[in-house]
């Protein structure tokens, strides 16, 4: 009787056993199958973000196959458009400004206490850098030209392979049956060459060309949108600079940080560009660095210029890795043939190439130069743009959809490696937690809302860093007449005919109806600027 | 005076009590088989679960780019283990699959197979892969 005690329970034990081995077994299949669910809602909310920014309705017990047994559930707080970082409903998690904070419950129906699985992610633009010499999109030429990398402590070319041309695309378009990447004439690149996933590397044509480097086939992160610059300070019409400086000591014609239309710099002249101090918002008190521009079309005739040198005067600031000067063009740049753009003249030399951004904002963008050999250092971005440089001796890097360069020289500023761009890039996750299964589950009870932790003190974005390196204005924050206006009347627009003023010509009286905001620009703490 | 009973058990009960013994002892015989067959089955999956998690993670790590690389004709994996110097083979069959389902979106799922006991064992994940996710 005894022994058959012992029997009887020696089998439940080892049933017991066996059950709990592979109900064990089984939950951890569960929980991985409501993982890679809860990783699903993750990306599907990724999916929903990059078609519509404003997205923010939740996803809803959505079945992960047809057959249905796994399923997730999304839930969205929407920070992409907003202007100010907040705290996510799980009080912890920082959803800066311009992000979206995404929850994905990831749960096998009738058995949520088993299988449940969730993740909290973070989802912002890619943040792009000037990585590579040349980049677009959909194609690159480089013709008869020489592609190199540039150290400028060692004063010295080539060497360390690190100009990069490349593409994402993968196809091989009509117009270049040979490759969607074309290096041909005697083009000689040294850096990698990168053509889109699956494109094959043999499409990289290198007929007659020479190539150090790799050659590899992977996606680059790319622009996607600048949005145009908007300033309070708007100016309408054809500007035509006049040939000589609108200062005595400056070396070219100052413009003003601001909008424009179509400016024309004329034979000989040279457009000088520099940041000015100025009190943003109005009001304020806070004395910022005004460094951008944004132009129509921007025409440079044959022998005109560019300068990004500090311009002298109270109030300007030598542009410099926190203050470089932005130029926004909405629909075309030209260089017609001999121009500088940021060139030391005495030295010929280049000023660094960071020092002045391009970009191109909107569709169907160009840059374009041609004629008589131009030397430029610049950087140049957009997303729908194509550049075509012939005969030009370019220092800083190119990036935009088509970009063709032909008999020239392209040397990549090494120092651009860590440069960031402006714009927006795609959307993606920038970070990625895992919540443990016991969160999940509470928050499965909860009907798939984030659970809530320790709530902390609202954080408050930064402010803005204050000009480090400039002392103020001599006279803050009061209000000063210019007594010299660096920028020409902005109201009524200038006729390509009527030529701006010049020092020894000032405009009669300063524009008393100006075309924007009533709230004149560039009041407050701007010293050196017109009313 | 009635005289004593003998001391022991007649034949009847010894037949009861051998045929419990006997009935628990098979009982106890047929869980045995039942939980090493059981162990065996939960082996297999635990085999297979972790074949396919590993295939699901290359996936992720592959990102919505590099996924479809890893799309190739079923592979087959073969597992041996040796229990009691009986030297014992179980084949698992894997295979990924993706399916694009808009065009910044793919479904990723990955099917493993085996044979064991006379029956074949399934086990499916899936994941969704975005571009940039």
């Amino acid at each position: 009787m005894v022994i058959t005690v012992f029997l009887v329970l020696v089998a439940a034990a080892v049933g017991s056993l066996s059950q709990r081995h592979l109900i064990s077994v089984a939950t951890q299949s569960w929980q991985k199958q409501a993982r890679y669910a809860a990783y699903s809602g993750v990306q599907d909310g990724l999916e929903h973000l990059a078609t519509d920014r404003h997205w923010s309705a939740p996803l809803r017990e959505v079945p992960l196959s047809d057959e249905g047994g796994v399923e997730y559930s999304v839930q969205f707080d929407n920070n992409l458009s907003g202007s100010e970082g907040r705290y996510a409903p799980d009080n912890v998690t920082w959803i800066p400004a311009g992000s979206a904070y995404m929850f994905s419950l990831g749960v096998i129906p009738n058995r949520a206490s088993e299988g449940v699985a969730a993740f909290a992610a973070v989802v912002g633009p890619q943040q792009m850098k000037f990585n590579h010499a040349i980049f677009g999109t959909e194609r690159v030429i480089v013709d008869g030209s020489k592609v190199r990398d540039w150290d400028p402590e060692r004063v010295s070319e080539g060497g360390d392979l690190q100009a990069h041309v490349g593409t994402n695309s993968n196809t091989v378009l009509a117009a270049h049956p040979s490759s969607p990447l074309v290096a041909s004439n005697g083009a000689h690149i040294e850096g990698e060459l990168r053509i889109g996933v699956g494109g094959s590397l043999d499409l990289i044509a290198d007929a007659g060309a020479s190539h150090q480097g790799k050659k590899i086939s992977d996606e680059a992160k790319v622009l996607t949108d600048i949005p145009p610059f908007v300033d309070v300070f708007t100016m309408t019409g054809t500007l035509t600079l006049p040939a000589t400086p609108n200062r005595t000591g400056y070396i070219g014609y100052l413009l003003h940080p601001g909008v424009y239309e179509d400016v024309i710099v004329p034979a000989g002249a040279t457009l000088l560009l520099a940041p000015v101090a100025a009190e943003r918002p109005e009001g304020s008190g806070q004395i910022r660095a005004l460094n951008t521009y944004s132009f129509q079309n921007l025409t440079l005739e044959p022998g005109a210029s560019i300068a990004v040198q500090g311009a002298p005067g109270p109030g300007r600031i030598p542009p410099n890795d926190s203050y470089p000067i932005k130029v926004y063009v909405r629909e075309s740049m030209m260089l017609q043939g001999n121009n500088t753009a940021n060139w030391n003249s005495d030295t010929d030399t280049p000023f660094k190439a960071e020092a002045l951004q391009v970009y191109f904002a909107g569709n169907d963008t160009r840059l374009r130069a041609s004629g008589a050999p131009s030397k430029l250092s610049l950087t140049v971005a957009g997303s729908d743009l194509l550049a075509e440089l012939d005969n030009v001796q370019f220092y800083g890097a190119v990036l935009g959809k088509d970009v063709r360069l032909t008999n020239s020289s392209l040397y990549y500023d090494l120092r651009l490696r860590s440069v960031p761009l402006e714009g927006v890039g795609e959307l993606a996750i920038q970070s990625l937690v895992e919540l443990p299964t016991s969160m999940a589950q509470i928050s499965a009870e909860a009907g798939g809302m984030p659970p809530a932790m320790a709530t902390k003190e609202p954080e408050r974005d930064l402010p803005e860093a204050p000009l480090a390196d400039w002392p103020g204005p001599a006279d803050p924050p009061v209000a000063q007449p210019p007594t010299d206006p660096p920028v020409p009347p902005t109201d009524p627009p200038v006729a390509p005919t009527d030529p701006p003023v010049t020092p020894t010509d000032p405009p009669a009286e300063p524009p008393t109806d100006p075309p924007v905001a009533p709230d004149a620009p560039h009041t407050g703490n701007c010293v050196d600027c017109h009313a | 005076m009635r005289p004593s009973r003998p001391a022991g058990h007649n034949l009847l009960e010894m037949i009861v009590a051998v045929f419990i013994f006997s009935f628990v002892a098979i009982g106890v015989v047929g869980v045995w088989v039942m939980h090493y067959r059981t162990m065996e089955r939960a082996n297999g999956r635990l085999a297979a679960q972790f074949l396919a998690s590993e295939l699901v993670e290359q996936c992720v790590a592959a990102g919505w780019q590099g996924v479809d690389h890893l799309q190739e004709s079923p592979e087959v994996f073969t597992l041996k283990e040796t229990v009691r110097d009986v030297p014992k083979e179980v084949e698992y069959t894997s295979e990924v699959l993706v399916l694009a389902r808009t065009p910044r979106l793919k479904e990723v799922t990955v099917k493993v197979l085996w044979r064991e006991q006379g029956k074949t064992g399934k086990l499916e994940y899936k994941t969704l892969l975005a571009k940039n996710g």
